[in-house]
């Protein structure tokens, strides 16, 4: 039960700039995810919070105490490996043991919080084993049951299900999701894998090249994406992007693009952030959409339903990503699967004016408000 | 299958007999020739079976050396050297294979430089500086000296066992609550337990063997090690082969004793770790 707070995190390696001032406030009992991809500074900033590594400038805040200075072992945090990092050369129930036999449980605590944690890990058949007789997800949970066994203030996981196969892997993102709603402790859950940030994180943090991108729930993420990289990052297939230009027709504002003239909403335009209206005229924009809002269908083309030609539909069982070329642009529509448009079909699109997103073209980040 | 079967005869024949032969023959020359008699040894054709088979020469080894004396002497050279390399050795090698800190490859790269000259190129500068400590006529001083030749080597050794060991392993220790000391006596040491044993066990026969610096530092005969101890057989004008064999045998076979008595122990440790 602990709030962590990072203040102006940097972490340099020689001149490379691993960790880029980076500032977060994770509350008590929350789980964030820092997610991006591999050498974006999400595994650095977990390793300095648990002190793995050393703080070039900035704070780390536990409860309000500063920490950089203080060794792991001081910290209370537990911490599971991406290769689980089990002790070879102990047992499982040794492994689980260990941090309490650091701090001098009595013997038979230690029996006593051992025993109970593999239960409720179910790795209760195990305990005389030697890891290596493990398998990877069996493995995994010893990881989970030596950081649960002694209550610390904070959990960091690093990568936990990367080494697992897909099957695994999404019955251990649950069973991870109890854990931690039933613990209340505070977690911090680094991946490179959106899916896993997004069902798993009270909050997400994305990063990129050190920085952090935007800081917030799955589906303000989601929805509203700061700027262009956590638009295209967050969601699969990704956010479809392509350049325009805001141009008014009969007084409406439109998004003027090489295959269409397509029509924001009212509310949409509302959330244009006011600095940007003077220039509605001719402002450069790059317009993102999302494959779920497009819909197909062979309604009449009109500019702001432009008509596109099907490459190549891949069925998915309940949904089917359909690609689409409108002259040069290639984009992902998703449809339900029961009535896929035929490959090399012409079909029409329909872009939901309500869903564009709108980024700068030279800055990337968006043009519109993002909620508070 | 055939073709194989033939195959491994063939390189049996060809490779391992005669290789078996060439590795072997100095130990059958040595068994022989200490149970022969002087006039023995120095006839032509040479025997290999003993044709008046002796005893007495090792009961002559005994009287005219010290041996009791030279072996404790070659005993703690070899253990003091494997003590010294242990201990200077695995925190160096430790450091080296887990921090990254400036001058740490030129570092490396010097140690092994250390390796390239031969030991007789510094004696007598080693010589003059133990005569001017006083340090003549001790073991203590032979097994510094030893040991600091040979532990350029170890620790490069054990730089390459250590770095085999993944960090997270003591990483996730320190996490559970241990001190990065404690990580690595309860983590990282154990787990290189089979080159901990590789590098003692060279670091004592490197010492048992040690030769140059306890002829050169040691004139007392109740300090000398065997190996100068038997060299005194070599004099000047003729060399005393049926006494030196016996002696030497001796000294292999206490070798080879000691090591199986704690090969079992050493095994036995690795065997924990590697076991299912």
């Amino acid at each position: 039960m602990s709030i962590v707070v990072c203040r102006d995190l940097v972490k340099r390696f020689g001149t490379m700039v691993a960790v880029d001032h980076v500032n977060v406030e994770i509350q008590d009992g929350e789980f964030m995810v820092f997610v991006g991809p591999s050498g974006c500074g999400k595994t650095t900033t977990l390793r300095m919070i648990g002190g793995l590594e050393t703080v070039t400038t900035g704070d780390i805040l536990i409860d309000g105490v500063r920490v950089n200075n203080l060794a792991p072992r001081q910290r209370d945090i537990a911490m599971v490996f991406q290769n689980y990092a089990l002790y070879p050369h102990y047992k499982v129930f040794d492994n689980i043991a260990y941090p309490l036999r650091l701090r001098k449980t009595p013997k038979a605590e230690i029996e006593e919080r051992v025993n109970a944690v593999a239960r409720m890990l179910g790795v209760q058949h195990l305990l005389d084993r030697w890891p290596r007789q493990l398998s990877g997800g069996e493995r995994q949970r010893v990881a989970l049951g030596r950081a649960i066994v002694r209550n610390p203030k904070l959990y960091l996981m690093d990568e936990p299900l990367s080494n697992l196969d897909a099957k695994l892997r999404v019955q251990m993102r649950r069973e991870i999701i109890h854990l931690q709603r039933n613990l209340g402790t505070t977690t911090i859950y680094v991946t490179h894998d959106q899916v896993e940030a997004m069902t798993m994180g009270d909050r997400i943090m994305v990063m990129r090249a050190g920085k952090v991108q935007q800081i917030g729930a799955p589906e303000v993420l989601y929805n509203h994406p700061a700027n262009l990289f956590v638009a295209q990052f967050i969601g699969s297939p990704a956010m479809n992007a392509f350049k325009g230009r805001l141009e008014t027709d009969d007084g409406k504002i439109v998004v003027a693009t090489e295959f269409g003239r397509l029509p924001i909403s009212d509310q949409l335009l509302a959330r244009l952030k006011p600095d940007r209206s003077p220039t509605l005229g001719a402002r450069e924009v790059i317009c993102g959409v999302r494959p779920e809002d497009i819909a197909l269908d062979d309604a009449p083309v009109t500019p702001a339903s432009p008509e596109a030609q099907v490459d190549l539909v891949e069925g998915l069982g309940a949904d089917a990503y359909v690609s689409l070329t409108v002259g040069s642009i290639t984009l992902i529509a998703r449809t339900p699967a029961d009535c896929p448009p035929a490959e090399n079909q012409r079909v029409t699109m329909h872009l939901n004016p309500n869903k564009l997103h709108l980024f700068d073209p030279v800055t990337e980040e968006t043009l519109l408000e993002l909620p508070k | 299958m055939q073709r194989i079967q033939w195959f491994k005869w063939l390189s049996l024949v060809l490779y391992g007999i005669p290789m078996l032969f060439v590795l072997v023959f100095p130990f059958i020359v040595m068994v022989s020739t200490s149970f022969k008699t002087l006039e023995e040894v120095s006839q032509i054709p040479p025997t290999f079976i003993p044709r008046n088979f002796t005893l007495e020469n090792y009961r002559a080894v005994w009287n005219i050396i010290p041996l009791a004396a030279h072996f404790r002497n070659s005993f703690l050279l070899g253990v003091g050297e494997t003590f010294l390399i242990m201990v200077l050795g695995v925190p160096a090698a430790y450091a080296l294979a887990r921090f990254r800190f400036a001058g740490r490859q030129p570092y490396l790269i010097f140690l092994l430089v250390t390796q390239m000259f031969p030991a007789i190129v510094v004696v007598l500068g080693v010589f003059r500086v133990v005569v001017a400590l006083g340090l003549l006529n001790n073991l203590a001083i032979v097994a510094v000296t030893t040991a600091s030749f040979s532990l350029a080597f170890c620790i490069w050794l054990l730089v390459g066992y250590f770095s085999a060991i993944p960090p997270e392993i003591e990483e996730a220790a320190m996490m559970d609550g241990d001190s990065r000391l404690g990580a690595m006596i309860k983590m990282t040491l154990p787990l290189s337990w089979p080159g901990l044993v590789a590098v003692g066990v060279f670091a004592f026969m490197d010492g048992w063997n040690e030769f140059l610096f306890s002829l050169t530092f040691i004139s007392n005969d109740e300090m000398m090690p065997l190996t100068v101890g038997l060299f005194r057989f070599i004099s000047r004008f003729q060399i005393q082969w049926h006494h030196l064999m016996a002696g030497s045998l001796l000294a292999t076979v206490v070798a080879v004793a000691l090591f199986m008595a704690v090969q079992d122990k050493l095994t036995r440790g690795m065997l924990a770790i590697s076991e299912k």
